[in-house]
């Protein structure tokens, strides 16, 4: 922060790109050149922030007011938008339902597919790092259009799983044509890619001391205690950011069911992130499409802040234990 | 000194990744659906140097497949061969998504310059079309004026040259009516089909007589059901619906029955294969007998299923029905960016490509058999129209209906009666409730449908 001090001869105060100085009764200004150059070096990010991140969100807040469909010309509606989302949308709670389920499903089964292949991996076997990349090669896939595809061809009713269920002579299923079975199915593409949440919890696994291992065992401890009293406390941290940041993807989840079922059968797959496309691209009601993303917005702001007051009681850190 | 050298060299690396990343964007990518390629004009038609006309270079864009891609490149080829001084870039991709990238592109100032279009997107992008009344070296008059007036027209405006003809229409793979004993002549009404669809999953539990996918249940099972009934439209030009709660109740019961009979393959099996039914391996594997669809998917089921023969046959109907609700559709035509700087030389574009007969001949059918009489002839003296595709518009001609409007091509209004489809397919309501459901539905989008 600037801090000029008056005098004969002021100090200069730095900002990132002048400097103030006083002599007398004159204000100096003379730019700050570290600063400037620094600035200079960052401003491919700024221009791209402000153009394609700051920009769109801010337009589409203004959007969220209006019935702007892109070929029609816009309107001011005032909160219609928000009002007809709770009163007047039929598909609005639905759909809502669809991707707090999904996200109840697909984020502690992959938070606890991922810590349960960590533990595994972390050992010292010759080979481990082959391991260790194979069960992260489908992260690096992610949620490709190519994924989705080949997901829907495994698990469609004459798919590679019936055939494989075919050979113990279990009846065929219709993974992704049973509404009963659909969410569960495609919820399984993102437990599926755990690897990067794998690499963070063999990370934090390295972290925990070994002389509480070696304490532990000499007082007695079994596996099962050391993991719940050593093991998962050390991990509190690293399991609440990867909660955090799943939590945040799975709730704004489209490419999946999008590809896999286009939000079916009978809308079991609806998204919240498939319903917002669908009324911005097929029915072109973009303000209402941009009301719908600024509620997602604020939900997920909420919960987040939830997650992050509720974490006080089992999150610990190393500095002082309990924040 | 050094620092400030370190500074240059860095801002000029930072400059070099800037401008590496942006032409990395917006390079072409050579295995990208939607290429570019220029066609450019041989020298071998050249006009005397004080006689060349301006150079001219249009945009010209359409859906399809890749049959469709090659005929139309075939056709832009040929035009620039006799128009030398213009230079036509296509753009073309396949049907999903196309709707959506033209709309933004039109919002943004961008589209192409000759559009390939549909009527049902007229209500979206009419208001970017150029009118082409005031082109009088447009000439139509080949087209039939019915033609020209239910399909080319919107809100008083000539918005497009249709370019070609479909209708609904039954597809049958012989192999599977011998192998289960259905004779290739039946005149099919929708009731014969519930009838030999039971017999045939009773008799071959892993056949089904047809599939559907659930834009096909709701516009050529369920709507043409109910429409036979009545003289109606499906959602009348003043907004008005052209069914009633009985002709629902009715319709969706029968979608119920072709599923709990066993002759519609289950449908939560059939929608893996939504717009693509030609990949479903029950189709594939001859297990299935009849399929309901345009006349214009009847090349890429052959294309799929080279092994079978396949033969068009006349749609279903009702005994005694009041229309056939099978309408020959010229939905798709030719149309113009009313933005474009060269609004004489694309309606000279689409005035050849309607209407030469040579170009009939090398772009062949990609929209099915044009409606201009002059390419029509033309096609039929070479041999190259498909004698199904043929035969199922004559079909379709053979009874009166009425034209479909756009209103009811509403994609909102389709969803309304795809969610009830699916919950009666799934049993999870009864054809009454999900009559009054919709319904209830229809009032209150058409309403609001109105006031837009």
């Amino acid at each position: 922060m600037a801090s000029a001090n008056r005098g004969p001869r002021g100090q200069a105060g730095d900002l990132p790109f002048f400097n103030i100085s006083f002599e007398g009764e004159r204000i100096m200004f003379g730019a700050n050149r570290q600063g400037l150059w620094g600035v200079i070096f960052i401003s491919p990010w700024i221009i791209g922030f402000l153009a394609f991140q700051l920009y769109p969100l801010v337009l589409s807040l203004f959007y969220s007011f209006t019935d702007y469909s892109i070929v029609r010309p816009t309107r001011l509606i005032g909160g219609d938008n928000f009002v007809k989302m709770f009163t007047a949308d039929r598909d609005f709670y639905p759909s809502l339902r669809v991707t707090f389920l999904y996200t109840l499903m697909a984020v502690p089964a992959r938070l606890f597919c991922a810590f349960c292949v960590a533990l595994l991996l972390h050992q010292k076997l010759k080979g481990i790092n082959v391991y260790r990349t194979l069960f992260y090669i489908p992260s690096i896939f992610g949620g490709s259009i190519a994924i989705s595809i080949l997901w829907r061809f495994v698990f469609m009713k004459e798919g590679v799983l019936n055939a494989f269920l075919a050979l113990f002579r279990i009846p065929a299923v219709s993974w992704i044509g049973d509404p009963d079975t659909a969410l569960f199915t495609i919820s399984l593409l993102v437990v599926w890619q755990l690897g990067v949440s794998m690499v963070l919890y063999l990370a934090g696994l390295k972290q925990v001391p070994h002389e509480l291992y070696e304490a532990a065992k000499v007082d007695g401890a079994g596996k099962w205690l050391i993991l719940r009293k050593i093991t998962l406390p050390y991990l509190t941290p690293i399991i609440f950011f990867t909660l955090v940041m799943q939590f945040i993807n799975a709730m704004q989840e489209f490419t999946a069911a999008f590809v896999i079922t286009n939000g079916g059968p009978m809308k079991a797959t609806y998204l919240f992130g498939v319903k917002i496309y669908n009324d911005a691209f097929i029915n072109f009601h973009m303000g209402y499409a941009s009301a719908l993303s600024w509620f997602l917005f604020a939900v997920m702001l909420l919960l987040t802040y939830l997650l992050f007051r509720g974490s006080g009681s089992w999150v610990h850190y190393e500095d002082g234990g309990k924040r | 000194m050094k620092k400030a050298g370190g500074k240059w060299l860095g801002l000029a690396l930072t400059l070099a990744i800037v401008l590496l990343l942006g032409a990395c964007a917006g390079k072409q990518n050579a295995n990208s659906q939607e290429t570019a390629p220029v066609s450019s004009a041989p020298a071998a038609e050249t006009k005397p140097a004080e006689a060349q006309p301006d150079p001219v270079t249009l945009r010209v864009s359409w859906w399809g497949t890749e049959s469709r891609h090659t005929a139309l490149l075939n056709a832009i080829e040929l035009y620039a061969g006799k128009y030398p001084h213009v230079k036509i870039e296509a753009e073309y991709m396949g049907f999903d998504g196309y709707l959506q990238k033209l709309v933004t592109q039109f919002a943004g100032g961008t589209a192409p310059d000759v559009v390939f279009v549909n009527s049902s997107m007229f209500s979206q992008i009419g208001d970017f079309l150029l009118d082409l009344q005031p082109y009088g070296e447009l000439d139509t008059s080949a087209i039939p004026e019915a033609v020209i007036r239910d399909f080319d027209y919107y809100e008083g405006r000539h918005l497009k040259v249709a370019v070609g003809g479909s209708a609904n229409t039954t597809l049958i793979n012989t192999g599977f009516f011998t192998r289960t004993g259905l004779d290739e002549n039946i005149v099919w009404t929708w009731e014969k089909l519930l009838e030999e669809g039971e017999r045939i999953h009773r008799e071959f539990p892993d056949s089904y007589l047809t599939t559907g996918d659930l834009d096909v249940i709701d516009l050529i099972f369920f709507r043409p059901y109910i429409l036979q009934k009545t003289n109606n439209k499906w959602v009348n030009d003043d907004h008005t619906v052209g069914f009633n709660r009985e002709l629902l109740v009715e319709g969706l019961t029968y979608i119920s029955n072709l599923f709990t009979s066993g002759t519609m393959e289950p449908f939560g099996e059939a929608q893996a294969f939504i717009g693509k039914m030609e990949q479903n391996p029950r189709w594939l594997q001859n297990n299935i007998g009849i399929l309901l669809d345009v006349s214009n998917a009847i090349t890429k089921y052959k294309e799929a299923n080279p092994g079978s023969v396949l033969k068009a046959k006349p749609f279903p109907e009702h005994p005694g029905s009041l229309q056939s609700a099978n309408p020959i559709v010229s939905g798709s035509g030719i149309a113009v960016n009313k933005e474009t700087k060269y609004k004489e030389e694309a309606v000279k574009f689409i005035n050849w490509f309607t209407n030469d007969p040579e170009a009939a001949i090398v772009k062949g059918v990609p929209f099915g058999p044009p409606v201009s009489g002059v390419a029509l002839q033309a096609l039929e003296e070479a041999g190259a129209l498909d004698a199904d595709i043929v035969a199922a518009l004559n079909f379709a001609g053979a009874k009166p209906t009425s034209a479909p409007n756009v209103i009811s091509s509403n994609p909102e209004l389709g969803q309304i009666n795809k969610d009830e489809i699916q919950k009666i397919a799934f049993g999870r309501t009864t054809p009454e409730k999900a009559a009054d459901e919709i319904l209830k539905q229809y009032a209150s989008k058409l309403e609001e449908l109105k006031k837009q």
